[in-house]
């Protein structure tokens, strides 16, 4: 990652925030430019990022606009959303117009760049067809199998295509309605209690303790992930 | 509410006796010349001579069977009636004049009503159901109309005013009224008055809420803003980190390396202060629940694992107990998440070496249940003082202001179940728990 160093604009209204920011990720061998209000930030958008921070408080437009044009316009550049407003709700728009993670404020530096590198491993790393494997946990799409290490899932189509899905966006958090739209697909007549119930099932056939899932992890108020650790900021 | 009964009673008497002359007066005369003749008695003024035909006869006829004979005040013998030697016509005659000759003596003038008892008899009766029982009976109804009609108000308005809808969600609604004031009478007024009363405190309460409500947004919006200074100090402090990391001599880290290892739990501190405050502020103005299905020993859990750092930093046992076959709820699992953090953050703040956190069920609750060693709460007459909002005489133990119990009470209500704060169970300290209504 260092060696090719990848290109962050940081869109920040908040003068120190955006200093120590600048700093730290400087300091972790990213070149960045910065943007210090929505105007700003559609301007430097003309040019090509590898990666997006995003205030949502900007003091001449909100920060969610900026990610749903972007997403419109089809550009795919991964956007982290920086956000004080931790209402859940929040968190779930802005993962529902496109943006690939968030962090709340207030958090701790080497997090945020934890964050940065996921998201853009995932987002460097091709989606297509194939075999994918997290840790442990592997799903093949061709033989319609998935698996933990040496043992073989007995999965339902459905369970199998979540399973595949998760594992395709290891650390990345979906909200119900997202995994409803690309599992079940956008003409599915559910409701996000089928999501809730897949992730269950899911759950007592991958997890050792499902009741204390080390993979399907819960984010409250938002939806779920796979990864090793649970909750969020 | 009623009327005091003597208040009642007295409109009632004097509603009584006013209606009693009236019909008396008006009513009673009407009714005897409607009904006087249907029974063949005399009108009310007449002049009414009473022939005591039975008795006189009586006498007679005694005297007849006794073999006497008897004369009138004239000196004329009176022939016996039921003699058959006496000519028909001749005893018709005499009877004929006996009587007229009985009532000449009593002077009867032409026109004069005659009734023997029985119609005497039946008149009295008349008259006292005329005169007295029915103007009674029009006085009986007409006096509790009247004093309905003037207590029926008075007791509504005040039964109006007693009544409080504390189900209603509105200021409005939940005072008394708004009160009938149709009229213009005295009634009228005073339930105009009592109208424009209410909207007035209608008003203020509408005011004080409204203060209340912004108040409350604004700890909330100051709670937030803190978000920005805090990120910007927490940035600050990592970067502290990593120079005196990259570059400080091994003095300078052992002078520093405390400095900021406390300065970072002070600022975590703040954090939780401010989250807590924007939680109470927020579940205390509108509470918004996300609900979600909540497997409880996932929540405990995850709980468990975010505080255990800290526990292990401060060299306290964090057992965890969940039961078996525990039963999934609905909830706003960020807030339960956030108020069982808050348990086991105020077990960690006084525990001497150990904390149980256990979920459980019981009866029809869940209970997600917090136990320390520690000294436990400060007791009052009464036992433990639930959490409420900090104030100058709110126990508290020691230097924390309840602030994160009180979130974990905020959210346990909101999700219809309580908290229940004690000094009890195994380990001797402090016991507390949520219960939530599976």
């Amino acid at each position: 990652m260092s060696s090719t160093a990848a290109r962050i604009l940081l869109v920040e209204d908040d003068a120190r925030i955006r200093r120590e920011l600048l700093d730290a990720l400087r300091a972790s061998g990213f070149v960045v430019d910065f943007s210090i209000d929505y105007n700003d930030a559609s301007m430097s958008l003309q040019s090509d990022y590898d990666l997006i921070l995003l205030d949502l408080g900007l003091p001449d437009g909100d920060g969610l606009d900026l990610c749903r044009s972007l997403r419109q316009r089809g550009r795919e550049v991964p956007v982290i959303i920086l956000t004080a407003r931790d209402a859940p709700e929040q968190r779930v728009r802005g993962l529902d117009v496109g943006a690939d993670d968030y962090v709340v404020k207030p958090f701790h530096m080497p997090e945020l760049i934890a964050r940065i590198r996921s998201v853009m491993r995932r987002s460097g790393r091709s989606v297509g067809p194939g075999r994918v494997q997290w840790r442990d946990l592997w799903a093949d799409p061709d033989e319609h199998k998935a698996g933990r290490g040496e043992t073989t899932f007995d999965l339902t189509p459905r369970e199998f295509e979540l399973l595949l899905f998760l594992l395709r966006f290891p650390d990345r958090t979906w909200t119900r309605d997202q995994l409803l739209n690309r599992v079940w697909g956008h003409d599915y007549e559910g409701d996000t209690r089928t999501v809730d119930l897949h992730i269950r099932r899911l759950r007592a056939k991958v997890e050792d303790e499902p009741s204390d899932p080390h993979y399907l992890n819960t984010v409250w108020g938002v939806g779920y992930r796979l990864s090793t650790e649970a909750g969020d900021a | 509410m009623r009327v005091r009964w003597y208040r009642r009673l007295s409109v009632r008497l004097a509603a009584l006796l006013v209606v009693f002359i009236f019909a008396f007066e008006l009513v009673s005369p009407h009714l005897y010349d409607a009904v006087y003749r249907t029974f063949g008695l005399p009108p009310i003024d007449a002049e009414v001579y009473v022939y005591e035909a039975d008795d006189e006869a009586g006498t007679e006829s005694a005297f007849f069977e006794s073999g006497l004979e008897i004369f009138d005040e004239g000196g004329v013998r009176i022939a016996d009636p039921a003699d058959p030697t006496a000519s028909d016509e001749s005893a018709t005659t005499e009877d004929a004049d006996l009587v007229a000759e009985e009532f000449e003596a009593e002077e009867i003038p032409a026109g004069a009503f005659v009734m023997d008892e029985d119609q005497v008899r039946l008149e009295t009766w008349l008259r006292w159901i005329v005169y007295l029982l029915v103007p009674l009976v029009i006085a009986v109804v007409f006096a509790w109309i009247i004093s309905r009609a003037v207590t029926w108000r008075v007791s509504r308005l005040a039964g109006q005013a007693a009544t409080t809808q504390i189900e209603s969600a509105d200021t409005a609604g939940a005072l008394p009224g708004p009160f009938d004031a149709r009229g213009h009478d005295e009634i009228a007024q005073l339930a105009t008055a009592m109208n424009s009363m209410r909207s007035r405190a209608t008003q203020l309460l509408d005011d004080l809420a409204e203060k209340d409500n912004a108040h409350r947004e604004w700890v909330a919006q100051v709670s937030h803003d803190l978000r920005t200074p805090l990120t910007a100090l927490i940035a600050c402090m990592d970067r502290a980190d990593t120079v005196l990391a990259e570059h400080g001599t091994d003095e300078l880290r052992a002078q520093l390396g405390d400095v900021l290892v406390s300065a970072r739990s002070d600022i975590d501190r703040v954090h939780t202060l401010a989250e807590d405050l924007f939680e109470v502020a927020r579940l205390e103005s509108a509470p918004q629940l996300h609900r979600e299905p909540i497997p409880p020993g996932e929540l405990l859990r995850q709980a468990v694992r975010g505080l255990k750092p800290l526990a292990v930093a401060r060299g306290i046992e964090l057992q965890l107990e969940i039961a078996s076959q525990l039963p999934t709820i609905e909830g706003d699992g960020r807030l339960l998440l956030r108020a069982t953090e808050n348990l086991l953050r105020n077990a960690l703040q006084h525990a001497d070496a150990q904390i149980v956190a256990s979920a459980t069920v019981s009866q029809s609750s869940l209970l997600l249940r917090v136990l320390d060693d520690g000294p436990g709460f400060p007791t009052q007459a009464g036992g433990v003082q639930p959490p409420q909002a900090p104030t100058a005489t709110t126990p508290r133990r020691s230097d924390s202001a309840g602030l994160g119990l009180l979130v974990a009470q905020r959210v346990a209500e909101s999700h219809d179940g309580h908290l229940d704060v004690r000094n009890a169970g195994a380990l001797g300290g402090a016991q507390v728990t949520i219960a939530l209504p599976i």
